[in-house]
């Protein structure tokens, strides 16, 4: 297979406004300084340590055949390339992954190249929001968190976008169904959510890790009598934000990990139908959905890219990238590093 | 192109794809002020990127894709992509020069940022290279320019043309027959394969630049000789390392051979045959000699009826340069090794008393018939005579050690056998990593040159043709005429 890669140089109608949003900024325009406002933050996409209630908690063992269905996922990734005077530069990607049956099809955008300073996170989230459909209440002011919730925005944009590859199937994301953090928003997530059963079988959202804990112990760990593929349905008693769908322990492959999956069904769908379906549409590899791992895998950054964005930087820019300065290893060094 | 690192005389040097429009063995000039040096292309490799290996694995598993589309608004994908073709190209130094100088030893090194980095015209090569600029002997092309190498780098010289069968080692020994003979030189050729009988003429029929000085020997024909004439030393060594008499044999016939001349007999072989026949010594000794000298008689080359070959008179200056070609390609090996020896022994004693003048000698697949005794008399002796030898073999390991390391020139052609070839790189005056790539890779028709006519700067030379018949060629039996005549 020809494994050159067919750049378009002309970006889809959607993709505009996202750049336009991400260019709010110029490198070389003067640094605006506005009065610091504290917006309530918390941490987003992080989940309160939670009791659940496992008093009965429900096993569902995957049995039987499924149906081979569209498999669609959706991931982005974001890094850090250069630190300005007043803020840093920091490139966005994101990719789309579609399989029915054994053809897969990637779409990937990116790399987005666009500054961030004190001065333009809220005109950025604003835009995101916009684009989204919502209303921004609150804000962020964090440079730490900043990046990851734009990321996180960005993301929604794009699995909006994936809706039209997924007729009659599985949307699969990254994450929780968890909105209410100001990188999810509880009317984009419940749009999307709401599309997704109208034209397919639903959504399954897989998170790495979760802290959701039941007696001090992580869900994922649980001990249970039951060969794989099963999911647990516990119940949830305490979340601070809204889990929009149903949370689940699912343990799809033996002697490897369970994952936290969080569901939004169609219509008429049954938990054990989908997951039965994603068995049958998808390679689950560690307990993992392939077209996930592909999505993220294909969104992630590398060395490579980093070299490039930053040789691209320099070449854009007519300027020279340097290394920061280290203060502890020029006083110290070499006796302490 | 950007250079990445130096190890002793290796440099690496980053480019691009783009870049390589030169080849293995071509140079390149790198400029800095007025310093200026000269690195030859002896290796082409990928560089080691940092991430490297999970773009590769990543590029593995998307491969599974039916398709994948990108967009990218910045294009920063294609930089991506180029950094990821970036090729390492490995070159030695060969020379570095400031000004007009070229300076040995210097401390210089380019700028990794500021130095230009091109390719080398040859002329740029050229100027690091001694040539006396006379006696021009065309071999071919170096570098897509006409290159000739002078004939004083020949001269005096110990030359070897090595390669492996059908490169084209015997096509450029005739075009430095006729470059040499062209300026009046004297070349005498022991001609294993009869290859080189019918330099005096073109390929189209008509007679070549040779014809006026190209005389051809067929041992026991045309080239005679008599016992007188031959001497006991020579006629001794015959029997000896030809024939392998025992020594004692050998004695008696010196005792036999100074009591005929004591009497005034004419020595010829019959009457040796005759004194041995009637000699009071043991018999053995008797069957021993008399076989020898039967073999001997039967050659044709020691003969008491015919005039002797007038060698010297061949070997008289002459404006049009001689070429004697001793034809040995129908002879046993054993009357081959006989016409070498006494040949050896002739021009030695025409050189000693100053009768002829230095000559250049041209022996092909040599180990065929030179003792074990003359590789050593080559290399010290006869360099000292005037006999320049100039070697021919695809059998690099005939040749003892010792010849290697005195070579002054080699022409490398194409090896594809790792041992020879790192017996070549032992020995030779460049680098082992030059001698093993470069002489791997070389094309028919094109050879290494190296030593003294590059000024130790090995250059890949391109042979041009000849029209002189040549008659090298392998004869094939799948041939147009052969196979159309089966089809009939």
């Amino acid at each position: 297979m020809n494994n050159q890669v067919a750049h378009q140089l002309n970006p889809k109608e959607y993709l505009g406004p996202i750049l336009k949003i991400f260019t709010l900024n110029p490198l070389d325009s003067k640094p605006v300084l506005e009065p610091l406002e504290i917006h309530p933050t918390g941490p987003e996409n992080e989940e309160d340590e939670c009791l659940l209630g496992l008093e009965n908690p429900e096993v569902l063992p995957i049995k039987g055949e499924g149906v081979t269905r569209p498999v669609v996922a959706c991931d982005t990734s974001t890094i850090r390339v250069a630190d300005l005077p007043n803020g840093s530069i920091w490139a966005l990607r994101g990719s789309i992954v579609c399989r029915i049956g054994s053809k897969r099809r990637a779409i990937i955008y990116g790399p987005i190249l666009y500054t961030l300073t004190p001065a333009n996170i809220q005109p950025l989230m604003h835009g995101l929001y916009e684009l989204l459909g919502c209303r921004m209440s609150g804000g962020c002011s964090s440079m730490q968190i900043a990046p990851k919730i734009l990321a996180n925005l960005f993301e929604r944009v794009l699995q909006s976008q994936s809706l039209e590859y997924l007729e009659g199937g599985i949307m699969l994301l990254d994450g929780s169904l968890t909105a209410g953090p100001l990188d999810s928003p509880v009317e984009a997530m419940a749009r999307l959510l709401h599309r997704a059963g109208e034209i397919g079988c639903g959504v399954l959202a897989f998170s790495k890790c979760t802290r959701l804990t039941y007696m001090g112990q992580k869900i994922t760990e649980l001990p249970v009598v039951q060969t794989p593929p099963y999911i647990i349905k516990p119940v949830i008693n305490q979340i601070r934000y809204t889990v929009l769908g149903e949370v689940y322990v699912a343990n799809l492959a033996p002697a490897y990990f369970s994952f936290r999956v969080d569901a939004s069904l169609s219509d008429g769908y049954s938990i054990v139908q989908i997951f039965r379906d994603l068995l049958a549409s998808d390679s689950i590899i560690y307990g993992y959905p392939e077209t996930l791992s592909l999505a993220h895998q294909l969104s992630t950054f590398s060395r490579l890219d980093l070299m490039s964005l930053r040789a691209s930087l320099e070449s854009m820019m007519g300027k020279r990238l340097t290394h920061e300065f280290d203060v502890r290893s020029s006083l110290f060094a070499p006796l302490d590093g | 192109m950007r250079i990445l690192r130096k190890s002793r005389e290796t440099l690496e040097i980053l480019c691009r794809p783009e870049d390589l429009s030169i080849r293995i063995g071509d140079y390149l000039i790198i400029r800095e002020g007025e310093w200026r040096l000269i690195a030859q292309a002896v290796d082409i490799s990928y560089a080691d990127l940092p991430g490297i290996l999970e773009d590769l694995l990543r590029d593995l598993t998307v491969e599974e894709l039916g398709g994948r589309t990108v967009i990218d608004p910045y294009n920063v994908s294609s930089l991506a992509l180029a950094l990821r073709e970036t090729r390492v190209l490995v070159a030695k130094i060969r020379g570095i020069a400031r000004g007009n100088q070229v300076e040995t030893n210097p401390a210089w090194l380019p700028s990794r940022f500021g130095a230009t980095i091109g390719s080398a015209s040859l002329n740029d090569v050229l100027e690091f290279i001694k040539d006396p600029g006379d006696l021009k002997i065309h071999l071919g092309s170096a570098m897509n320019e006409p290159f000739h190498i002078s004939g004083r780098s020949l001269d005096g010289s110990l030359t070897i043309i090595t390669g492996k069968k059908e490169s084209g080692k015997s096509h450029i020994a005739k075009l430095i027959v006729e470059g040499l003979a062209t300026h009046g030189a004297t070349v005498i050729v022991f001609d294993v394969n009869g290859e080189y009988v019918n330099l005096d003429r073109k390929s189209t029929g008509r007679e070549s630049i040779l014809a006026r000085c190209l005389k051809v020997l067929k041992p026991g024909i045309t080239l005679r000789t008599s016992l007188q004439q031959m001497g006991l030393k020579c006629f001794l060594d015959i029997l000896e390392h030809v024939y392998g008499t025992p020594p004692t044999s050998c004695r008696e016939l010196a005792r036999i051979w100074h009591s005929i001349a004591r009497n005034g007999r004419g020595l010829t072989l019959a009457a040796l045959m005759d004194a041995i026949m009637k000699q009071p010594i043991n018999e053995s000794v008797k069957e021993a000699l008399v076989s020898r000298l039967q073999s001997i008689m039967n050659t044709g080359i020691i003969s008491d009826e015919n005039e002797p070959t007038p060698i010297e008179d061949y070997l008289k200056q002459n404006a049009c340069g001689n070429v004697i070609v001793i034809d040995l390609s129908p002879l046993l090996p054993s009357t081959r090794r006989l016409t070498v020896e006494y040949m050896l022994t002739t021009l030695s004693t025409l050189l000693t008393t100053n009768k002829i003048r230095p000559i250049f000698l041209m022996a092909e697949e040599a180990h065929l018939y030179l003792r074990e005794t003359y590789w050593e008399d080559i290399v010290t002796r006869m360099r000292h005579l005037g006999i320049f030898p100039i070697f021919i073999t695809n059998q690099p390991d005939t040749i003892p050690e010792l010849v290697y390391r005195q070579a002054d020139n080699i022409f490398l052609f194409n090896f594809s056998n790792d041992s020879d070839l790192e017996r070549l790189s032992k020995i030779s005056r460049v680098d082992a990593e030059t001698v093993k790539i470069i002489g791997k890779t070389l094309p028919p028709r094109h050879c290494l040159l190296l030593g003294k006519m590059v000024s130790d700067i090995p250059l890949v030379l391109a042979v041009r043709k000849s029209d002189l018949t040549t008659m090298g060629a392998t004869k094939l039996f799948f041939t147009a005429v052969n196979i159309t005549q089966v089809q009939r």
